[in-house]
């Protein structure tokens, strides 16, 4: 398939004759396919880029109309993929690849491949510029699941697991100094043995199992298909290459050509059943002769490799050689076209409705199989390809590149499907008697009341009650009032709130064991982190002062970011003694700005607080201990990335809030008001709806789709 | 030593007409009950226990309080929440203000004010929207026959011969509409249908003010209504699916709102601080 210039270096530089190193040895694969990994990781991050880079390497060999046409074809794919979803316009998309320009097939030995081939080029341009190592491994986010909740927790997945593996290599090497080097050592000693390439090596690993993580497993996705791969199971004569995307078939000398009847691979992972529609797409780059077939089929991890794929159990299959279906049987059924040598075809198993369907060339060819065990599957249907004759060679888009069929649209118009749905849903069954527009007026007022906006909830009841006053039909009637409760507990758990989310902690900890004595006792945690953010707030009080100190020294705007108001909160500071057993109870405006005696300051609340909490036995308080010490290492620790988020004041609302709900339950009262309630019981309802093996219409739609619509 | 046996011994033999000793039985059999409901390993002590695991942003919340008020015309406590929350503003206070005004109108049965007004911020909605501007006026007409009950009937029958005549012949939906309406002139308003009632009832004048606000914001923020809502809905969705997949729920999932209710009847509270009621 030469219309995608995206596919070619993929494929293309892994032609044995372009290697630079022995196919043969793995250890010289993995180590050529790395940094290749990065190249790909650039081309998916800045196709344009890519683009870029090919058509200008090609200029000289590629005839103009070639090139031209390939532009066009680029373009068209933008056009494509910003199409929206409606029905009407999926169809029209599809014929507008029909309409396209068939790009002449290249024959696989034309010199013009050449500009394609020679990875070495591509290398050293590539690996001049190599990216940060923060960038992390490959991986492979589809479009069509941007935004899904299961892309969102597929994502922190992997953050948790890349933080956790750096903190692992740092806590492993030496100090903070030599850190960076120590970690890119590590990661190269990492994927050297791993013939899955780096990729895996990190993503793969189990979470740990330390507290930090709190992380039931239940939480966890599971990971989509991101390469082929061989098993146990492959028959030999099959070769992977292009950092997992490309099979070719080589044959076998051992085997005789008739001992087998063709030859298959699964990819890495099965296809989740979480993100609800699943879709991959195989171009075939060469087909040898003109017997051969090539299958797009998806089947469990213990179907035979060594027959088509579609006439095993527990296979369905897409046969290129008669555009047959199989599912599970030797007798086929007919269906679409045939492909070959530059088509495109994709497989689409939606897990709602447990259904499968192909694609040709961006063209939807219909549902082929039916059956309820896509569904009942639990995710452990795998996307498999088979070939038959030595030559044969595919590419798959695992999601990697734009896909040719607008599976972003099907998947828009499932969501919106369901959306349709939830909008229909009567709510009067959440409290009974209450209308949709009462339910949500009362949630709100609920809400305002609970977290102690007094003054909104007043604004509020008086225009409810003037709305029931004007719907009467006789002035005389009563109308009934609403109580706000202006209780005390409510304006002394704001003024709390006020001064933690002001940086002021001392004031905070003094008001709380003047209400509420017992609370900080009751909640060591709670006490723990008003503590350590008493120590940040020194930090970063130091740290802005410098900042201010040297307003051209050009360090960073992060003056700009932070509010006025924020040094006084420091300076509202009075003579009253923090809570006991605090021993940073000078007053902050004596903080000299010299400085000088700032890190003494420092350090011995911080000694303070080791002391205190040193016996925890809780062991996230001592790391917690550990990493904010380590902030007085810093000239600006505003500026450090590593570091940078444990001042942030975002850290304030989370400490604001812990303590608001400590007071909270310890008055007998829910932590949380009914919104907020809503809010996580839909979230936990949803998450129900999106596990495998079920209907998973909870795939299709999240919380954060509500958020989206303000 | 259980809560019963210590209510009991507390106050030595109770007294049948001890308010306090009748409380202490009611908190225990409360306890009691939510000790079973709340047993470790049952549905719902899952389900709460997964609850609270979620993290509910109060940004989130926030935006979408903020969303409500403004959406569904609230200037107040939209101005109000915007200061308190330290949010910016969704829309100008002045344009949420006129949306309540014309609500306000309507909600009053000042049919005439709303329209005039609302051509003064829109001269063009009513014409765009055929089906909005009959409803206002089909309200204007319920308002007329309430105001003639048993009375004159000139200006009404008027009004729908010159207004609502000649629109309703373009719709079949609009000339139903019209009849129903003009069989109020003809019964006596105590004995009608229970439909027919439903016209005479402060909900149409609710239902129509719903519309004209819808409209309106749609055509200030192309969107219909307050996420919130969609919230509800998805909620209530949410379970319904949940159950019919057989998913582990518990038999009853509490909004929250309830216990609030119960304390709002209570003039006092727990810190015995005497409940403010507005107005």
């Amino acid at each position: 398939m030469s219309s995608n210039p995206f596919i070619f270096p993929g494929y293309l530089s892994d032609e044995p004759a372009s290697s630079p190193s022995s196919p043969s040895s793995p250890l010289g694969r993995s180590a050529s396919s790395r940094p290749v990994s990065y190249a790909s990781v650039a081309a998916t991050r800045s196709r344009t880029h890519w683009a870029d880079y090919l058509v200008r390497r090609n200029n000289n060999l590629v005839p103009n109309g070639t090139n031209s046409m390939r532009d066009d074809h680029d373009r068209a794919m933008m056009e494509h993929h910003r199409s929206t979803p409606s029905g009407a316009q999926t169809s029209q998309s599809a014929q507008t690849w029909q309409q396209l320009p068939k790009s002449p097939v290249l024959d696989r030995h034309s010199r013009l491949f050449e500009a394609f081939m020679s990875r070495d080029q591509l290398l050293s341009s590539e690996a001049s510029n190599p990216p940060p190592p923060s960038a992390g491994p490959t991986r492979i986010s589809p479009s069509y699941l941007q935004g899904t909740e299961y892309m969102r927790k597929l994502n922190e997945q992997y953050e948790r697991r890349k933080v956790q593996a750096s903190k692992e290599r740092d806590s492993s090497g030496g100090g903070l100094t030599t850190s960076r080097s120590n970690q890119s050592l590590r990661s190269g000693q990492m994927a050297l043995p791993s013939h899955r390439g780096m990729t895996l090596a990190v993503v793969e690993r189990l979470p740990p199992t330390t507290s930090s993580m709190q992380q039931d497993a239940t939480d966890e996705v599971k990971p989509l298909p991101t390469r082929w791969m061989k098993d146990d199971k492959s028959p030999p004569g099959l070769e992977i290459t292009g950092d997992g995307f490309d099979v070719k078939c080589t044959g076998s000398k051992s085997l005789p050509e008739k001992d087998y009847e063709a030859c298959a691979v699964r990819a890495d992972h099965p296809m989740p059943g979480q993100c609800g529609v699943y879709y991959f797409e195989i171009t075939v780059l060469s087909a040898k002769s003109n017997d051969t077939a090539i299958i797009i089929a998806f089947g469990g991890k213990d179907v035979s490799l060594n027959r088509a794929p579609g006439w095993e159990p527990e296979s369905w299959g897409y046969h290129s050689d008669d555009g047959n279906l199989f599912a599970s049987a030797s007798t086929g059924k007919a269906y679409g076209p045939k492909f070959g040598v530059g088509d495109t075809v994709g497989c689409l198993v939606n897990f709602r409705t447990a259904t499968a369907s192909f694609t040709h060339n961006g063209r939807d060819l219909g549902v082929a199989f039916r059956d309820n065990t896509f569904r009942q599957g639990k995710g452990k249907f795998y996307p498999i390809v088979g070939l038959k004759k030595p030559g044969d060679h595919i590419f798959a888009n695992f999601g990697q590149l734009p896909f040719q069929f607008d599976i972003d649209g099907y998947v828009r118009a499932e969501q919106e499907r369901i959306w349709d749905k939830i909008r229909q849903t009567d709510t009067s069954n959440l409290v009974p008697g209450l209308s949709e527009q009462d339910l949500c007026q009362q949630l709100v007022l609920q809400h305002l009341q609970h977290d102690g906006y007094l003054e909104t909830a007043h604004a509020f009841a008086e225009e409810i009650l003037s709305e029931r006053k004007a719907l009467r039909l006789d002035p005389n009637e009563p109308v009934k009032d609403i109580n706000i409760r202006d209780d005390q507990d409510a304006r002394q758990r704001q003024q709390i709130r006020r001064a933690v989310l002001e940086g002021n902690i001392d004031e905070a900890l003094k008001l709380t064991n003047a209400y509420y004595p017992s609370v900080l006792e009751a909640n060591p945690r709670v006490y723990f982190r008003l503590r350590c953010r008493k120590f940040v707030e020194i930090i970063r009080q130091h740290a802005e002062e410098r900042v201010k100190e040297q307003p051209r020294a050009g360090i960073n705007p992060v003056t700009k970011t932070i509010p006025a108001h924020d040094d006084e909160d420091m300076d509202v500071e009075h003579d009253r003694r923090g809570y006991e057993g605090n021993e940073w109870n000078e007053r902050m405006e004596d903080d000299p700005p010299a400085l000088g005696g700032f890190l003494e300051r420092a350090l011995e609340y911080g000694r303070g607080l080791r002391a205190e909490f040193a016996n925890s036995a809780d062991p996230e308080a001592s790391k917690h201990l550990d990493e904010i010490f380590a902030l007085i290492a810093y000239q600006n620790p505003l500026t450090e990335e590593r570091v940078a988020h444990l001042l942030d004041q975002s850290g304030r609302v989370d400490v604001a809030e812990e303590l608001n709900s400590a007071i909270l339950r310890s008055c007998g009262k829910s932590s949380r008001s009914a919104l907020e309630t809503v809010f996580a019981d839909t979230t936990v309802l949803l998450k129900s709806l999106r596990e495998e093996g079920s209907f998973v219409e909870g795939a299709f739609v999240s919380i954060q789709d509500i958020l989206a619509m303000i | 030593m259980s809560s019963l046996s210590a209510a009991q011994t507390s106050s030595g033999t109770p007294d049948i007409n001890d308010v306090a000793f009748w409380e202490r039985v009611a908190a225990h059999f409360r306890e009691k009950l939510n000790r079973m409901s709340s047993a470790p390993g049952s549905k719902r002590s899952m389900f709460k226990a997964q609850s609270l695991g979620v993290k509910s942003p109060k940004s989130d919340i926030n935006t979408l309080i903020l969303d409500y008020l403004t959406m569904q015309g609230y200037p107040q406590a939209a101005e109000k929440f915007s200061k308190e929350a330290n949010l910016l503003p969704r829309q100008e206070d002045s344009t949420i203000a006129t949306r309540r005004e014309i609500q306000t109108y309507i909600h009053s049965g000042q049919i005439e004010l709303a329209i005039q007004l609302l051509n003064d911020l829109d001269p063009e909605i009513l014409d765009s929207d055929p089906k909005l501007h009959f409803s206002l006026l089909r309200l204007q007409l319920v308002e007329l026959i309430r105001q003639c009950n048993n009375g004159d009937i000139i200006p009404a029958l008027d009004f729908a011969t010159q207004q609502l005549g000649p629109r309703a012949s373009t719709n079949e939906q609009f000339l139903d509409d019209l009849e129903k309406t003009m069989a109020l002139l003809i019964f006596p308003h105590e004995s009608l249908t229970p439909e027919l009632a439903a016209l005479l009832r402060p909900a149409l004048r609710k239902n129509v003010a719903d519309e004209v606000n819808k409209t309106i914001v749609f055509r200030q923020t192309s969107r219909l209504e307050a996420a919130i809502q969609n919230l509800a809905r998805l909620r209530s969705w949410a379970e319904t699916s949940a159950r019919t997949h057989q998913k582990p729920t518990p038999d009853r999932i509490e909004l929250g709102l309830s216990d609030d209710s119960n304390d709002a009847g209570n003039d006092v509270h727990d810190n015995g601080q005497e409940a403010m009621i507005t107005n």
